[in-house]
């Protein structure tokens, strides 16, 4: 694929700093999907998880310069900005009862599906629970499927603590699915 | 660390999540919004420029075209009728800074304050002061009060000439 067809992110930013709409359309739509997903998984909320892809793209259009090439990818960026406004939504909501959005977030499948699909709710509340550090992991390396430097670099913190917090955060996972009966073997395809 | 399965197909699940085309819509109309009023703070950073050199050389500048003179023509007493321009041509009776100007004229004479007609001239050494009447309607261009009655009449006025020809200043006498 030419760079004209999928130009990069450095070419598309510098296009968006001079107006071009089509430029920052293409980069939102490249990058919007893992914030906007990284945000839910943290929150639970769409609403909330909108909000936070709506800021974190707002930030970028208003300061552009705050992104610099020289210290890592555009989506590690994004990363960062969309993991502090999750944080500073959490801090702000902390005394709200969370919503249970859960089962509108996953797609509408048949009844024949209904078993695994409850299975993954079980799963997403088993998440929700985790406390926001080890939450963060598993969303960052498991659902994202990040490395764990890049994980290590979104979160800033060690590579070491980003791997024992995953270790960490995986069994009290189990543990609540266990607790609540639901049967994680079940969600296998 | 293997990923367990169940998070595995929670992954998969929500591969495919993605915000309200409305966010979109907001973000696309933020940057034309942004992007505007970059634009108008450049203008009018560009304006407020412009404006701030058309004062300046408004200010600059004599007030009105820089009269040169030609070759003095000097009897220290001598006053020549000019005629009627808001900033005639100045051929006048000269003198220099140094002259002393007769006790007895000094003494009928009541003067305002000079007042500069150039923002900011260049220094100069030495100077003339020349004698020349102006319609009354000259006062106006320097914030003075002017009867509208008497706006044909003429008034004496003493005009401090720079080394360069450039008028300097004025004040008006009665």
């Amino acid at each position: 694929m030419s760079a004209e067809e999928n130009p990069d992110d450095a070419g598309l930013l510098g296009r968006m700093r001079k107006g071009d709409a089509d430029a920052f359309t293409t980069l939102y739509r490249r990058h919007q999907g893992p914030v906007y997903r990284f945000a839910l998984q943290m929150t639970g909320s769409r609403a909330v998880a909108e909000d936070v892809t709506q800021e974190v793209f707002m930030a970028l259009i208003r300061n552009p310069e705050s992104y610099d090439a020289a210290r890592g990818p555009l989506a590690s960026y994004l990363y960062g900005v969309a993991r502090n406004t999750v944080h500073r939504s959490l801090e702000r909501d902390r005394f709200c009862a969370p919503e249970s959005e859960e089962e509108s977030a996953a797609p509408d499948n048949a009844l024949a599906d209904l078993t695994r699909q409850e299975t993954l709710v079980e799963v997403r509340r088993a998440i929700l629970a985790l406390p926001a550090n080890y939450r963060e992991v598993v969303v960052l390396c498991d659902l994202h499927e990040m490395s764990y430097e890049d994980a290590a670099e979104v979160m800033g913190c060690a590579v070491g603590t980003v791997r024992s917090r995953l270790n960490r955060a995986r069994n009290l996972l189990a543990a609540k699915l266990t607790r609540t009966g639901a049967n994680p073997a079940r969600c296998l395809a | 660390m293997n990923r367990p399965e169940f998070l595995a197909a929670l992954a998969r699940t929500d591969a495919n999540l993605s915000a309200a085309p409305e966010v979109e819509q907001a973000l696309l109309e933020a940057l034309r919004r942004s992007h505007r009023s970059i634009w108008i703070r450049r203008a009018s950073g560009w304006g407020a420029l412009a404006a701030a050199m058309a004062l300046f050389w408004i200010l600059g500048r004599p007030a009105a075209k820089p009269v040169r003179l030609e070759t003095a023509v000097i009897t220290p007493s001598q006053v020549v009728e000019i005629p009627a321009a808001p900033v005639p041509p100045l051929v006048v009776a000269e003198r220099p800074l140094r002259h002393k100007p007769a006790r007895a004229a000094v003494k009928r004479e009541v003067v305002t304050d000079f007042i500069p007609v150039m923002v900011d001239p260049d220094p100069f050494e030495r100077g003339r002061l020349v004698r020349v009447k102006l319609p009354r309607s000259a006062l106006t261009a320097f914030g003075l009060p002017v009867n509208e009655e008497r706006l044909e009449e003429r008034i004496q006025a003493d005009v401090l000439i720079g080394e360069d020809g450039l008028a300097r200043a004025i004040r008006f006498v009665k």
